[in-house]
C-alpha cells in the first residue's frame, strides 16, 4: 500500500514496500508520478520474479537447483548475473554472488521477516565461498553454469540494478527527471532539479528527517550497513554482509558506508566491499575517486574526497527542473 | 706488365662495385619487407582497437567474467556490467536536510 511522505513532497514522491524494504520514486514533474510509480512497480515485480532467492518459482531458484549443470537463462537473469560478476571482479572478489550457501548456513534462507526473530542453530565453521570465477557464463547462448553444491545470491547487486533500470526506464518513457530508491540504494536519470536530487544520509533507510543530506545530479548513491539485517544465530548476533573468504559475517569495523558512483550498482558494490574491507576501505575508495561517508561502529565518521561537508538542517526547498 | 696491372685493378674495382650493388640490393629488400610488415601490423592493430569496447574482452564463453551480450532489459544501464567502479560524472553536493528520501542500511 503506497504511503505519502511529508507535506513538501507529497505530489512528487511515491513510496511503497517491496523486496522486503521501502521503494520510492521521486519525479521532477507532478503529472508523471502515477505513470512513474506503475513503471517502478513493473520493475520490482520483474526483479523479484527473476532474482529472488526466497521464491521457489524464481528463475534464480531454478538455476541454483540445477547447480552442476548448464542452464539456459532469460536475458534478465543473464544481465543480473553479468552485473554481479562484474562487481565481483571490480571489488577483488569481496562482493561475490556465490555466497548463497554461506547465507543459508547462517540461517538467512528465507524472507528476512522470518529470520529476524532468531535462528536456532550454532555459528558454522568458516568455509570460503566457491568464488565468482567458478561461475561460467556464455552470453551468446544465454547459458550459465554454477558448480555442484554452489548457490547464487544476488542480494548484493540485484536491488541496485533494479534501481538503475527503473530510473532509466522512467526517464526514457516519461521524459522527466527521476530518482528511484530501493531500500536506500538510489539511482537518478534525466534532468535533475535545481541543486540535484537530495538524499538524506542515516544509519537506516527508514529514518525520516535525516539530519545530514547530499544531492546528486547523475549516477547513484548507495549505503550498506549492519544496522538493520542482523539476527541471533544460536548464541551469536550475526549480520547479512558476508565475507566470501570465510563464509561468515564480516568483522564489524564500519556501521554504515555510503558512496556515490557512476551507477547505483557501482555505488552499492563500493559500499558493500568497504564494509567487508574494514580500515583499508578509505584508501581504497580514495584510490578510485569515489565520494564516500563511512561511520565506524563507535559512531565516528570518515569521509573521502568529494563527499561534501554536512549542512545545517533547513527546510526542504521547492523543487524545480533545470 | 703494365697492362696486366691495369687489368687487375679494373677487375678489383668491378668486383667491389658488384659487392656494393649486391649489398644495396639486399638492404633495399630488407627495408621494403620491414615497411610492408609495419603497415600490416599497424592495420591489424587498428582493426583490433576499432572493435574494442571499454570494459569488455574478447571471447564468448567466460568463466566468472562479464562478456558483453545482447540485453533484453529495457531500462538497463549500459555501464552496469562493466567491471570497474567509476565516480559519478557530476559532483556530489551538500544539501539541506531533511530530504525526501533517505539512504542507509535496509
Amino acid at each position: 500500500m503506497p504511503e505519502r511522505s511529508n507535506p513538501t513532497d507529497t505530489q512528487r514522491v511515491y513510496r511503497t514496500r517491496a523486496l522486503g524494504t521501502i521503494a520510492e520514486v521521486v519525479v521532477t514533474e507532478r503529472g508523471a508520478l502515477v505513470a512513474a510509480s506503475e513503471l517502478l512497480q513493473l520493475e520490482l515485480e520483474r526483479i523479484d520474479r527473476v532474482a529472488s532467492r526466497f521464491r521457489d518459482d524464481s528463475e534464480l531458484s531454478r538455476l541454483n537447483a540445477a547447480a552442476g549443470t548448464e542452464t539456459q537463462v532469460s536475458g534478465d537473469l543473464l544481465e543480473a548475473l553479468q552485473v554481479a560478476l562484474a562487481m565481483a571482479e571490480a571489488t577483488g572478489g569481496l562482493v561475490d554472488p556465490t555466497v548463497g550457501v554461506a547465507m543459508d548456513r547462517l540461517g538467512y534462507d528465507r524472507d528476512f521477516s522470518e529470520v529476524l526473530p532468531g535462528v536456532d542453530r550454532q555459528l558454522p565453521e568458516p568455509q570460503a565461498a566457491p568464488g565468482w570465477r567458478s561461475v561460467t557464463l556464455d552470453p551468446e547462448r544465454s547459458v550459465v553454469g554454477i558448480p555442484t553444491g554452489a548457490s547464487i545470491d544476488l542480494g548484493a547487486t540485484a536491488k541496485a540494478l533494479a534501481a538503475d533500470r527503473a530510473a532509466t526506464t522512467i526517464h526514457h518513457r516519461l521524459g522527466c527527471g527521476v530518482l528511484v530508491s530501493l531500500g536506500g540504494d538510489a539511482a537518478v536519470a534525466g534532468p535533475a532539479p535545481d541543486g540535484g536530487f537530495a538524499i538524506g544520509i542515516a544509519d537506516t533507510c527508514t529514518t525520516r528527517n535525516a539530519s545530514e543530506a547530499v544531492s546528486i545530479l547523475s549516477g547513484g548513491l548507495a549505503s550498506s550497513g549492519i544496522g538493520v539485517r542482523q539476527w541471533r544465530l544460536g548464541t551469536h548476533q550475526v549480520h547479512h554482509i558476508v565475507d566470501p573468504a570465510t563464509g561468515l559475517p564480516s568483522t564489524p569495523y564500519w556501521r554504515t558506508v555510503s558512496a556515490t558512483a557512476a551507477t547505483c550498482v557501482q555505488a552499492n558494490a563500493a559500499s558493500t566491499a568497504a564494509m567487508i574491507m574494514g580500515a583499508r576501505a578509505v584508501a581504497w575508495l580514495e584510490g578510485m575517486g569515489l565520494p564516500a561517508r563511512l561511520v565506524r561502529v563507535d559512531g565516528s565518521v570518515a569521509y573521502t574526497s568529494g563527499w561534501p561537508a554536512p549542512e545545517s538542517t533547513q527546510p526542504v526547498p521547492e523543487m524545480s527542473t533545470r | 706488365m703494365g697492362r696486366v696491372r691495369q687489368s687487375s685493378a679494373a677487375q678489383r674495382r668491378h668486383a667491389a662495385a658488384m659487392r656494393r650493388d649486391g649489398a644495396l640490393s639486399r638492404l633495399s629488400s630488407i627495408t621494403a619487407a620491414v615497411g610492408v610488415a609495419t603497415i600490416v601490423a599497424v592495420g591489424a592493430l587498428g582493426v583490433y582497437v576499432g572493435k574494442a569496447l571499454p570494459g569488455h574482452h574478447a571471447g564468448s564463453t567466460t568463466s566468472g567474467t562479464t562478456a558483453a551480450s545482447g540485453n533484453s532489459g529495457q531500462g538497463a544501464s549500459a555501464s552496469s556490467s562493466q567491471s570497474a567502479l567509476n565516480p559519478p560524472s557530476t559532483a556530489t553536493q551538500s544539501a539541506p536536510a531533511p530530504a525526501p528520501v533517505t539512504s542507509g542500511s535496509s
